[in-house]
């Protein structure tokens, strides 16, 4: 029984490492291919996890293989834009200029419900708000509203604004992150001198703090901690 | 592209470390399967004595191979060969030419099945 717990560690950390080997999309965002062959992992990696008679090996080599094809073919697809289109195919306008492409749509059986759904679900109530609507290789649709409809911008207003920065957390679960006090070019004085001015005794008191957009200093103390008076 | 690498390089470890396991596998079962050819022999000769002997040294050398061959091959396909071996040391004790001939006989065809196995053939593929 004990060797069912190391192999299921073992197949684990191999899945792990092989998964962070493929990239970083989600299952929504994954082409077909690469749908399939997340699949066909998970399978693979079953068996001789709960069957101690089957070698681990016997699903690590098949793993690896498709790993390695995996890879490749992302490769391919990053260099050659033949190899992209055999292998992921190409999107699909679904709505041009505001009218729906029946042909397309009966090409991808994608039904008239299936369409509606989808813009619904992308907030698009009226078929007539749309300019058009595009059928992704990973089957999300996107959609281009017609320039009325569209939600009015900063810029369609002409409000003056300025660049946000990416907000970075330096304090977190107590801890200084002092990487990220690297990455401002500021040291600890400069960060306890900040909490002395927000009446903050000890880095450790805080659950996060963190420079927002804005670059002004949020925080926010830990359950029993108080500000000093 | 690190990941590009990474990828590239395991498979191409995991080819070579699949070449000299199949190498491996292929050695001890000609090994084994001339055992198999010397005890059926000693059988027919109504050699038991030396058919014992023999059979004590191919349960050592079966164990020794078999611990590395458990790592590439279905268990079950080891287990079978586990049983017919002992088996075989009883039916040379006790002088059972029929039984004994029969069982080399399956040793060698489950020896075989190992080979086979490992064999990038047709049969195999499909």
């Amino acid at each position: 029984m004990l060797v069912l717990v190391i192999r299921t560690f073992l197949l684990y950390f191999t899945i792990i490492f092989i998964m962070r080997m493929m990239g970083k999309k989600q299952i929504g965002q994954l082409e077909p291919f690469e749908l399939v062959i997340a699949l066909m992992i998970s399978d693979l990696a079953t068996f001789p996890m709960e069957d101690i008679r089957i070698p681990i090996i016997h699903a690590i080599i098949p793993i690896i293989t498709l790993l390695f094809l995996q890879v490749a073919s992302s490769y391919i697809e990053l260099k050659s834009e033949k190899a992209r289109r055999m292998l992921t195919g190409n999107p699909s306008i679904l709505i041009r200029d505001g009218k729906i492409d029946v042909k397309e749509l009966r090409y991808q059986r994608f039904n008239i419900d299936d369409l509606l759904e989808e813009l619904r679900l992308k907030g698009y109530f009226d078929l007539s708000d749309i300019q058009y609507a595009i059928l992704e290789t990973s089957g999300a649709l996107s959609i281009l509203p017609k320039t009325g409809q569209a939600a009015a911008t900063k810029n369609d207003l002409n409000i003056n604004i300025t660049q946000e920065s990416l907000p970075i957390p330096l304090i977190m679960d107590g801890v200084i992150n002092y990487k990220n006090l690297k990455l401002l070019e500021k040291d600890e004085t400069w960060l306890k001198n900040i909490l002395k001015r927000n009446k903050i005794a000890y880095a450790s008191d805080l659950f996060i703090g963190m420079l927002d957009s804005k670059n002004s200093f949020y925080y926010q103390l830990k359950e029993g901690k108080e500000n000093k008076r | 592209m690190k990941n590009v690498l990474i990828a590239f390089s395991l498979f191409v470890i995991m080819m070579v470390g699949i070449f000299f396991s199949v190498n491996f596998i292929n050695r001890s079962c000609i090994q084994l399967q001339n055992l198999n050819c010397a005890l059926e022999n000693d059988i027919i000769k109504e050699n038991y004595q030396d058919a014992y002997k023999l059979s004590l040294n191919y349960i050592a050398k079966w164990k020794d191979a078999s611990k590395l061959i458990s790592v590439y091959e279905h268990h079950e396909d080891l287990d079978h060969i586990d049983s017919e071996i002992l088996k075989l040391t009883q039916y040379i004790k006790i002088k059972d030419k029929s039984e004994g001939l029969a069982t080399v006989h399956n040793m060698k065809y489950l020896i075989e099945h190992i080979m086979a196995h490992e064999k990038v053939s047709i049969s195999n593929v499909f």
